[in-house]
């Protein structure tokens, strides 16, 4: 079946849980299934699908997801700040940064993300969409599709350094900084 | 980060990044920006987390549950069938407003038949035809004998009629099976 593997990975990561995810990838099929006459040939089938599964994670599952902890940009701000002189002296910040972070923080790291922010980060960077399907998916400017994805990962960014930190990794200058 | 790196511009970095198309004006913000050390370094965070989270996607992708791929076929086998069924359950209340509208239709058009002018000679005709076959019938032996007087006998169907239309028929053609009987008998 196409895409599966994507949507699956995508529909747990919107409703952390993969019961949820599981339920909502068969609403997404049957949904697709009944309007394909909708879907126009030519176009992009994967991020056709992905756009009925985030409307379909919208309009039946949303309700059931607490809030996230919703982060201020000034602090994320704050860490780019605060880790400015280690990015321009380093040519391999990840490998400053980021290299010593779990694969579960990473996980963790992404669904800590307020979900309009988590979403556009994830079918950017992990699903490789363009802004102009991702701004078709969500089904916003692709001003606002560039804005979020900027902001997520700047978030992320901050709260992969803070597992760095925690665990006695990162840079002087993380320590010192404002994070 | 500094009040210069102004909100809508900050995202510029990313869309540099992702070698996303950039309005004229956009790449002109970012040449003036080129040289300023917060723009370097948010490209340096965002080249870090787009590197980290590409390099780990193989990580955080989550394994599909064993009997998902088979339990969404079975779904969408099912689902045929009840589009199917929808479609059945929607279609009978089709047919009976056809079937109204043509009921009232018709009923309409009979009524607009009773009441119209040909429709109540034509009724009027038949009644009277039938009558007449009937009597013809029904008279036979009473005209043979004389006890009937009749007001015309001809064998011109076209007289007949005159002396019906001039009674207040409007009979064109005398009925053969009457005429054929009549004839038989003698009396003719």
């Amino acid at each position: 079946m196409p895409h599966m593997q994507a949507l699956f990975t995508f529909a747990c990561r919107l409703c952390r849980d993969n019961e949820d995810a599981a339920d909502l990838m068969q609403d997404t099929y049957l949904k697709a299934f009944r309007s394909w006459d909708s879907f126009q040939s030519g176009s992009n089938c994967k991020a056709w699908m992905f756009r009925i599964l985030k409307n379909s994670f919208i309009n039946n599952y949303r309700r059931k997801q607490a809030s996230p902890e919703m982060v201020d940009y000034d602090t994320v701000e704050d860490f780019i700040e605060s880790v400015r002189d280690s990015a321009l002296e380093s040519t391999d910040l990840e490998r400053s940064i980021f290299d010593n972070t779990f694969d579960d923080e990473v996980t963790h790291a992404i669904e800590t993300l307020p979900e309009e922010f988590r979403t556009a980060v994830l079918l950017c960077d992990v699903e490789g969409f363009s802004y102009a399907d991702i701004s078709l998916i969500m089904d916003s400017p692709v001003g606002t599709v560039r804005s979020r994805i900027h902001r997520g990962r700047g978030m992320l960014a901050r709260n992969l350094a803070n597992y760095a930190l925690s665990r006695g990794y990162g840079s002087k200058q993380f320590q010192q900084g404002a994070i | 980060m500094s009040n210069s790196f102004a909100n809508e511009k900050r995202s510029l970095v990313s869309a540099l990044v992702d070698n996303e198309t950039l309005q004229p004006a956009e790449l002109a913000e970012l040449e003036k920006l080129r040289t300023s050390d917060n723009f370097r370094a948010q490209i340096a965070v965002i080249k870090a987390v787009k590197s980290t989270l590409y390099a780990r996607h193989g990580a955080l992708k989550i394994a599909l549950p064993e009997d998902l791929e088979q339990s969404i076929r079975n779904a969408l086998r099912r689902e045929p069938a009840q589009l199917a069924s929808t479609a059945l359950r929607k279609r009978p209340l089709d047919m009976w407003h056809y079937a109204y509208a043509l009921v009232v239709l018709l009923f309409v058009g009979l009524v607009w038949w009773m009441w119209n002018d040909a429709g109540v000679a034509l009724k009027a005709r038949y009644v009277a035809g039938f009558d007449l076959r009937e009597n013809a019938y029904r008279l036979a032996s009473e005209i043979r004998s004389g006890d009937v007087t009749l007001s015309i006998k001809s064998a011109d169907s076209r007289a007949i009629s005159d002396f019906f239309a001039a009674n207040g028929g409007d009979y064109k053609v005398f009925f053969p099976p009457v005429n054929f009987t009549l004839e038989r008998h003698g009396t003719y």
